[in-house]
C-alpha cells in the first residue's frame, strides 16, 4: 500500500496512540495520593448517602404496606430453593419412571489414554 | 512514488472503504437488533449446584480419557464462560478433544445472604466439595486444579492447605502473590483512605459495578476506543462475534461475597499476608511452600490487571520439587481466551499437562 492510500491506517493508528497516551496520562493522574484520597471519600460519601435514602425508602414501603426489595430478595431467594427441590424430584422420578425414555448417560470413556510421544505430538 | 500511480490507489482504496461504510451500515443494524452471540454451549451436566457455587462436568467427546480429571477454578469475579466463549473457540473444547475429563467450577452472584461467605467459606468447604465430586465421578483419587486469576489464588489455597495427594498438579494463569507489587490497585486501595467497611456495611456484597469501574479505570478510555474500533470493523464478521462474546463476558461482573472481599483487601491487598505466609484460613496457616503437586504458572507479558511484578515471585515460593513459570505474550485476557489464546496457552497446556495426567 502506498503511502498516499494509507489514510485510513493512519487514522487507526492515530486512534491507537491517542488511547495509549491519554490512558497513560489518566491512569498516571490517579495514581497521586491526593485523586486516591478524593475518590474513596467520594465512595464512601455515596455510599452513606445511598444507605440513608435505602433506609428512607424503606420506611415509606412500610408506612404503605408494601413489599420492600429485602422482601423481594428473600422470596427470589425462597423461590430458588424450591425451583432446586423440584428440579431435583424431577431428576428422580425420570429416574424411577421411564428410565429408558430418558436420555441414556453416555457411554464413561476409557481412562486410559496415554499422552502423545514427542515425535507424533500435534 | 509518481501522482500518476498514486491516485489509482486512492481511488480504489476510497472504493473500499466506501463499500465498507455500506456493509457498517447493513451489520451495524442487523448488529443492534440481534441477539448476542450463545456462549457456554459444550454439553455438559451442572453436578454441584449451592448459592454462589456451581460445579459443571463436561461431557466426553473422545472414547479414552486421560487418568486425572482436570478441574478449573474461575476468577470470583467473572462467569466461567470465558473457558467457553464459543464453538471453535473454547478452551473446554480444546481440552475435551485432547482427551481431558474437564470440571469447571462457576460463580453465581452472590445473594444478600451470602454476604458472610469468606475464604472459609471458599477454601474449606466450596472447592474440597468439588474435588469430593470430581473424585466420586471420575473414580480417581487425584485432580488437576487449574486455577485463574482470583481463581488461582483459591486454587493455590486450596492446595497449600489441602496437599495430602489430592492435587496432584496445580496450574496457576496469572495468579496475583506478591499484593504489595499491584501498581495502580495499591495506590487506589491505600489503608489510609480506603474504607471498606463503610462499603459492605452499606452494600453487603460489593457491588459488580464498583468492581467493574474499577478495572476500567485501569484504562480509562479503553472502553470508548473499543466502540469506535466495532463501528471501524462492523463489515467484518468474525471480528464482531469475537467483540461481542468478550463484550458480553465483561459486562458480566460479578458482585463479591461481602466477607470474601473484606478479607481480600485487609489480608492480600492490605496485609499481603499470602506473600508474607501470615495467612490464616480456619486457624491454619496457608503457606505455598508445603504444595508439593506439579506446579504451572502462566503469567502474560500485558497484563494490565495482574501485572507481572505481582505474579512472578510466586514459582519460587512454591514447595513442587517439578515446576515451572512460564511468560506468554498477551494481556490478562487474551491470555486465556481468543486467537492468542488458541495460539499460545491451549498447547501449551496440553503439552505441560499431558504426560501428567496419564
Amino acid at each position: 500500500m502506498t503511502q498516499s492510500a494509507d489514510f485510513v491506517e493512519l487514522w487507526r493508528e492515530a486512534l491507537q496512540k491517542w488511547e495509549r497516551q491519554t490512558n497513560e496520562a489518566l491512569t498516571a493522574a490517579s495514581a497521586d495520593e491526593n485523586v486516591s484520597r478524593v475518590m474513596n471519600q467520594s465512595m464512601a460519601a455515596i455510599a452513606r448517602l445511598q444507605a440513608k435514602q435505602g433506609e428512607a425508602i424503606e420506611r415509606e414501603l412500610i408506612r404503605y404496606n408494601l413489599p420492600s426489595r429485602a422482601d423481594f430478595r428473600e422470596l427470589a431467594a425462597r423461590l430458588e430453593g424450591i425451583e432446586a427441590q423440584l428440579g431435583e424430584i424431577r431428576d428422580l422420578l425420570r429416574g424411577a419412571v421411564a428410565p429408558t425414555e430418558a436420555s441414556p448417560a453416555p457411554p464413561k470413556p476409557a481412562r486410559t489414554r496415554k499422552p502423545p510421544q514427542p515425535d507424533s505430538a500435534g | 512514488m509518481s501522482e500518476a500511480t498514486a491516485a489509482p490507489d486512492v481511488v480504489a482504496r476510497l472504493q473500499a472503504e466506501i463499500q465498507r461504510a455500506q456493509a457498517r451500515n447493513i451489520k451495524g443494524w442487523n448488529y443492534l437488533v440481534s441477539a448476542g452471540p450463545q456462549r457456554g454451549v459444550t454439553p455438559k451436566d451442572v453436578v454441584l449446584n449451592r448459592g454462589t457455587l456451581s460445579l459443571y462436568h463436561y461431557r466426553a467427546q473422545v472414547s479414552e480419557v486421560y487418568r486425572t480429571p482436570v478441574l478449573f477454578v474461575m476468577a470470583t469475579t467473572n462467569r466461567a464462560f470465558i473457558f467457553d466463549l464459543a464453538p471453535g473457540q473454547s478452551f473446554v473444547e480444546f481440552l475435551l478433544q485432547r482427551g481431558y475429563d474437564v470440571y469447571v467450577i462457576d460463580w453465581n452472584p452472590p445473594r444478600e445472604d451470602e454476604k458472610r461467605l469468606g475464604f472459609e467459606d471458599y477454601i474449606l468447604d466450596f472447592i474440597p466439595a468439588c474435588v469430593a465430586e470430581v473424585q466420586a465421578r471420575s473414580g480417581e483419587d487425584q485432580v488437576s486444579v487449574v486455577g485463574y486469576c482470583m481463581g488461582g489464588v483459591l486454587a493455590l489455597m486450596y492446595a497449600a492447605l489441602h496437599g495430602e495427594g489430592q492435587v496432584r498438579n496445580l496450574t496457576c494463569f496469572t495468579t496475583p502473590f506478591n499484593w504489595s507489587n499491584f501498581g495502580l490497585f495499591n495506590r487506589w486501595a491505600d489503608p489510609r483512605h480506603f474504607d471498606v467497611d463503610t462499603i459492605l456495611d452499606t452494600f453487603g456484597n460489593m457491588p459488580a459495578d464498583l468492581i467493574s469501574a474499577s478495572f476500567d479505570m485501569l484504562r480509562p478510555v479503553s472502553k470508548a476506543v473499543s466502540q469506535v474500533q466495532l463501528w471501524d470493523n462492523m463489515w467484518n464478521d468474525e471480528f464482531v462475534k469475537s467483540y461481542r462474546a468478550f463484550d458480553r463476558w465483561g459486562a458480566e461482573t460479578l458482585p463479591l461475597a461481602g466477607e470474601y472481599f473484606r478479607q481480600t483487601v485487609k489480608e492480600l491487598m492490605f496485609g499481603n499476608k499470602l506473600y508474607t505466609g501470615e495467612l490464616e484460613i480456619g486457624g491454619r496457616r496457608v503457606d505455598v511452600g508445603a504444595i508439593t503437586a506439579s506446579f504451572l504458572h502462566v503469567v502474560a507479558e500485558h497484563d494490565h490487571i495482574v501485572p507481572i511484578e505481582a505474579s512472578r515471585e510466586l514459582v519460587e515460593r512454591v514447595g513442587s520439587a517439578d515446576k515451572e513459570q512460564i511468560v506468554l505474550k498477551g494481556g490478562h485476557v487474551s491470555l486465556i481466551a481468543g486467537p492468542n489464546a488458541v495460539r499460545r496457552l491451549w498447547p501449551r497446556l496440553d503439552a505441560w499437562l499431558a504426560p501428567r495426567s496419564a
